[in-house]
């Protein structure tokens, strides 16, 4: 019984070494510099254009939309803000001509200084 | 004797085989997990562009020949507190005026809203007005839409 116990656990030793040799060998892979953009005008990878606000009707204090124009047209996703620390609003995209309700929550127009608009495919 | 040692030789050989099976077992499957790993292509941009008065101006005060470079915002009694101003009031019932300036953009919002121009006339305020709003309540101001 303890004659086989020895091999046993050099084989299950093997499959341990293997295993750890294998994740030595993926541990070294790494992900190339990837791209991002950022900057006070238009990136590389989406151009906005045509930017307009709307005033709520009702209660015109508040801003009640941002619209503008997005190229290429197929982002999937894309989300704007007003100010800085505001909240991110969710706009729909119909092929490039983009829309965003900012009503919840409402935003003042006082306080609207800085359009952030981030969109990814 | 010889046959026994050709024997122990054959089962040394084989568990040493059986080792390198093992080993290379291990590294595959380790290979076979992190291989699933991947990071799929993505294009991300971020824009940022400053708000001014001028852009959340109403367009007929634009065409109107008003650029907005102050605002001010509120509900009640709103005064315009210089020129090239856009006032913007409330939902409720707001009195909206502009003393001497001109060139103010007044907008009402839903209520019976109230604006009063600068003395004398002609200075070039403009208002935006609800349904609800008067005429009468409507002084020395040219009224270039009519909203909600």
């Amino acid at each position: 019984m303890r004659g086989r116990a020895v091999p046993i656990a050099l084989v299950l030793g093997a499959v341990l070494a293997g295993a750890l040799l294998g994740r030595a060998a993926t541990a070294a892979n790494t992900v190339p510099a990837g791209r991002v953009g950022q900057g006070s005008s238009a990136t590389a990878q989406y151009a906005i254009s045509g930017v307009s606000y709307t005033l709520d009707v009702n209660n015109p204090r508040n801003v009640a939309q941002v619209a503008f124009t997005i190229s290429p047209n197929n982002p999937r996703v894309i989300k704007a803000r007003l100010f800085n620390a505001g909240s991110w609003y969710t706009c729909s995209n119909s092929a490039g001509a983009v829309t965003c309700a900012t009503t919840a929550p409402a935003v003042a127009a006082t306080s609207a200084n800085n359009l952030t608009v981030v969109a990814t495919q | 004797m010889r046959r026994r040692r050709h024997t122990q030789r054959r089962r040394t050989l084989l568990f040493v085989l059986t080792l390198v099976v093992a080993g290379g077992f291990g590294f595959v499957t380790t290979q076979a997990f992190t291989a699933a790993n991947t990071v799929p292509a993505t294009t991300i941009s971020q824009f940022t562009q400053a708000i001014t008065p001028a852009m959340l101006e109403p367009s007929e005060c634009v065409s109107g020949g008003i650029t907005a470079t102050s605002i001010v915002a509120g509900s009640g009694t709103l005064k315009a507190t210089a020129a090239s101003q856009l006032v913007l009031g409330s939902s409720g019932v707001d009195t909206i005026s502009d003393a001497s300036f001109g060139l103010v953009c007044m907008v009402g919002g839903a209520g019976a809203d109230s604006f009063t121009g600068p003395v004398p006339s002609g200075k070039g305020d403009l208002c935006i007005v609800s349904a609800a709003t008067l005429g009468t309540k409507i002084k020395r101001c040219t009224v270039v839409a009519t909203r909600p």
